[in-house]
């Protein structure tokens, strides 16, 4: 082994969307989330050092959603990636002002969230990459392109028309579609065993799901749980 | 997967976590009778019954799982349970998909709170670590790398009071040939125990061709899992680097502790060499371990024995 | 490092200790006599090692009954010691917590004042004759670094115990040069000299010094003078050392027999500090040797030695002329007197 090509430490990049429910039924547990989504950075540098492993660029996003079939102007929230521990000021302030409310029926718009999230701006350079997505919600989900939703003028623009049209951006091991990378991806459910997180926990790969019991919020929430699986992929 | 969920006859017997889990959730399970460990692997995924994806979609997706299912029975069928000597090596029992989603089943590892290795005895060390060597030259001898050898792989058990610690050798879900590691995007390992060679690897190296991750890349973890066992830490790599393999990349050195014997020494230092083809093969490892004297671990400062005695009270002169 | 109790020849007063180490590249071993129990003024013979900078330190203290037996100390185990027991022990501890310390030479001197004066005295009144000394106790040890193939040496004493370094090609070498008047080697052994300069609580002393640079692997010991002291030429002490080590099988076994066979000859408690760097083992060691050891015994053995004293005289100047030169060619010259 004579020829050296090798510059530098591995780096790892780490990019976190917490997609949030706001909408009135999480109330009771949307403090929780919020603390949680506070101090996940420091808890994540903990486990990480504990285990002697360091990440070189670690980014977080917030989209926040309600239902656009209930109320458009307020039905996604989002921040851009932001850059941990520069901007975590930004982050802060966006999430502290995040509170329940609307959302009109049961199932809301979680599933536009997931969209959005799948195509986010993940980061694509650096040597290993994980990209993760955590939903917090304690609602099933309207189908994609609903039609009391899609009439919304925020209704984002060039999301898939089904679920079998996300998947296929979610992607998989041979996916020429995809628009997540597939080594790096991580898909981590808080919500009720329900339609259509019940689906995607099913047939989508890299998927982890910690049911909550609809319409009662998320009292089981294991923040570990995301931690870990971070931490343990790297 | 959920408690109380029955799976193929396994019913699920505690909350499934994906704590060191990488890429599977993992719960105990039990069935007619006997404890089992099972794996819901995250990926890949088949399509469900009646999908209304896009039948290219769905057959890509059924390929990368024939793909997926050869390599685990490619390694089954090397590793079998009954194999002389294989008795530390925690082999698959169960392999099959459930709807879409595959499962392995393994025997559950009963491990009560055991000691740190670092404080057992030089024997009792030199019997761990040849468990621990004996398992990973059974899977070398028939060309099979485990791929992610740490010590979160490695269960030390002790089946009862006074008996001695073994090792039992987990999670072979990353294995593969020697000098065939899957691609470079999806090769498992871990950042902190692995090998030079697999680190440029990943990195995209293109002076490191798949062939050169061989038996020899698990070689470098079992000296660094040695070390850890031995000294309760790894060998010296500086702050500078995030791993041994990044530093000696970078053209740096390990520090052995200086506490170890001489030829253990010797054999971790030939072990956790840069270059895989200058470290020695398990048999090497278990041929230095037979002595078990080479597992002490000397005392930093030495010193020769004094006077115990104190003075306390004030002096007099003696009467003659 | 594990001390073993060695009980004297049949017949022979005294018992001893030993202890002895066996390391990679290091190999050290401890004997420490006393004519009678309880009462042996040597200090416990002291070797220390540091393995992260691969340094260490040898040393022996002989605790000077003579001029210091009158005074007496009580021990916490409720036994009464002579000053000179006191004296020997404490120089002891004072040269381990300096190496421990890692402080320069030159402070050793201020630390064994330090460690002597927190002994207080008897009262003043009681000791009139400059003969009479507090705590006096002789020192010699080494401090060695390994770097680079070499074991980089700095000697250390005090009084009449003694380094030396041994090597198969120089036989023994004494590093150190006694503090007397009498500076031939020969008439110490017959006249017994004073001492113009010893360890004490109450009188000026001077540390002695030299570095050396030794060529790995190397033997160095410190002894005092119940092991050099009562040979019949400096060479029998050379004798006594090899003939145990070629007789033994391990350190262990070489350390015992020194017991035995110093108290087959000492008058005097005897201690003596030893290491072997560099040396892979016992058995490399003692292969080493072999030859030397042989030559040694053949030439001053004493077998062809005269039993009619004159002539034993004779025997004993000519051979010591032929074995001197290389016994001090690392000595340090004699100090010229003003």
């Amino acid at each position: 082994m004579t020829s050296d090509q090798y510059r530098g430490n591995l780096r790892y990049a780490v990019d976190i969307v917490l997609c949030i429910d706001v909408t009135e039924s999480m109330t009771p547990v949307l403090d929780m989330v919020k603390k949680s989504a506070l101090t996940f950075h420091e808890r994540l540098n903990l486990v990480m050092s504990g285990k002697g492993k360091e990440i070189s660029q670690l980014r977080l996003k917030v989209i926040a959603f309600r239902d656009f079939g209930d109320f458009a102007e307020d039905a996604i929230k989002e921040t851009d990636f932001l850059v941990f521990p520069e901007r975590a000021a930004d982050f802060d302030r966006f999430v502290r002002e995040l509170f329940a409310s609307g959302g009109g029926d049961v199932p809301e718009s979680g599933l536009e969230a997931l969209a959005l999230a799948i195509n986010a701006d993940w980061e694509r350079g650096l040597d290993r990459r994980r990209h993760v997505i955590v939903m917090f919600t304690d609602a099933p989900a309207h189908p994609l392109h609903a039609p009391e939703a899609v009439t919304a003028h925020t209704y984002p623009q060039g999301i898939p028309g089904d679920l079998d049209g996300l998947l296929e951006q979610w992607g998989y091991a041979r996916s020429q579609t995809a628009v997540m990378e597939n080594a790096a991806k991580r898909l981590v459910l808080f919500a009720p065993d329900a339609y259509p997180w019940n689906e995607i926990t099913e047939e989508w790969n890299m998927t982890l799901h910690f049911p909550s019991v609809a319409g009662q919020g998320l009292a089981d929430l294991e923040l570990h749980e995301i931690i870990d699986t971070i931490a343990n992929s790297l | 997967m959920r408690v109380g969920d029955v799976i193929r006859g396994y019913r699920i017997v505690s909350e499934p976590t994906n704590s060191g889990g990488g890429r599977c959730m993992w719960a105990f399970a039990q069935r007619g009778g006997r404890d089992y460990f099972i794996k819901r692997f995250l990926d890949p995924k088949r399509p469900k019954e009646g999908s209304t994806a896009s039948a290219r979609s769905v057959r890509l997706r059924l390929e990368a799982c024939e793909e997926f299912e050869r390599r685990h029975r490619t390694i089954m069928g090397l590793l079998r349970p009954d194999a002389v000597g294989g008795g530390n090596l925690v082999l698959a029992l169960d392999f099959f998909h459930d709807g879409t989603t595959y499962y392995k089943v393994t025997e559950r590892i009963h491990t009560a709170r055991t000691p740190p290795p670092r404080v057992l005895t030089p024997l009792r060390k030199a019997v761990l670590l040849r468990t621990l060597g004996l398992s990973v030259e059974l899977l070398h001898g028939v060309g099979v790398v485990h791929g992610d050898l740490k010590p979160g792989n490695v269960l030390v058990r002790q089946s009862r009071a006074a008996a001695y610690h073994i090792a039992k050798l987990i999670d072979f879900d990353d294995a593969y040939v020697s000098g065939r590691p899957p691609d470079r995007e999806d090769i498992a390992g871990d950042l902190v125990f692995g090998a030079p060679e697999w680190r440029r690897y990943v990195h995209g190296d293109a002076d490191v061709p798949p062939e050169w991750l061989t038996t020899r890349t698990d070689v470098f973890s079992l000296g660094l899992i040695a070390h850890h066992y031995l000294t309760g830490a790894l060998p010296g790599f500086g702050d500078r680097y995030a791993s041994p393999a990044d530093a000696l990349n970078e053209g740096a050195e390990l520090r052995i502790d200086e506490r170890l014997s001489a030829p253990m020494r010797g054999l971790l230092a030939a072990m956790t060499a840069r270059s895989p083809e200058v470290r020695p093969d398990t048999r090497t490892f278990l041929a230095v371990l037979r002595n078990p004297a080479v597992c002490e671990v000397r005392a930093p400062y030495l010193t020769s024995p004094g006077s115990r005695t104190r003075m306390s009270r004030p002096t007099r002169e003696r009467q003659p | 490092m594990t001390a073993v109790l060695i009980e004297g020849l049949l017949g022979a007063p005294g018992e001893g200790t030993v202890w002895r180490y066996d390391g990679d590249d290091l190999l050290a071993l401890g004997v420490w006599t006393e004519r009678s129990r309880g009462g042996g003024e040597d200090a416990e013979p002291l070797f220390a090692h540091r393995v992260s900078t691969a340094e260490g330190i040898l040393g022996v203290f002989d605790g000077l009954g003579g001029s210091g037996s009158t005074a007496a100390c009580e021990l916490s185990d409720g036994t009464t010691r002579s000053g000179a027991w006191v004296g020997a022990r404490l120089a002891r501890l004072g040269v381990a917590s300096w190496f421990r310390g890692g402080h320069a030479p030159e402070s050793l001197r201020t630390r064994l004042v330090e460690v002597l004066r927190a002994v207080p005295p008897p009262r003043p009144s009681k000791i009139v004759s400059s003969m009479r000394r507090w705590l006096p106790t002789t020192m010699a040890t080494v401090r060695y670094r390994l770097t680079g193939g070499q074991a980089e040496c700095r000697v250390l004493w005090a009084g009449d115990s003694r380094a030396y370094a041994l090597s198969p090609g120089w036989g023994l070498q004494a590093l150190t040069r006694d503090h007397t008047d009498e500076t031939d080697g020969l008439e110490q052994l017959i006249c017994d000299p004073p001492m113009t300069n010893v360890i004490c609580a109450d009188q000026e002393f001077t540390i002695d010094t030299q570095v050396l640079l030794l060529p790995l692997p190397s033997v160095l010991l410190c002894a005092t003078d119940g092991f050099h002291g009562y040979v019949a030429t400096p060479a029998h002490f050379e004798c006594h050392l090899l003939r145990a080590m070629q007789e033994s099988c391990d350190t262990r076994e070489w350390a015992e027999r020194l017991v035995r066979h110093v108290l087959g000859y000492t008058g005097d408690d005897a201690s003596l500090s030893l290491v072997a760097l560099g040396y892979p083992g016992f058995d490399r060691l003692r292969a080493d040797f072999a030859q030397r050891a042989e030559q040694v015994e053949a030439r001053y053995g004493g077998c062809d030695r005269p039993a009619e004293e004159e002539a034993a005289r004779r025997w004993r100047t000519r051979t010591w002329n032929e074995y001197r030169p290389d016994y001090e060619r690392l000595m340090p010259p004699p100090v010229e007197p003003l």
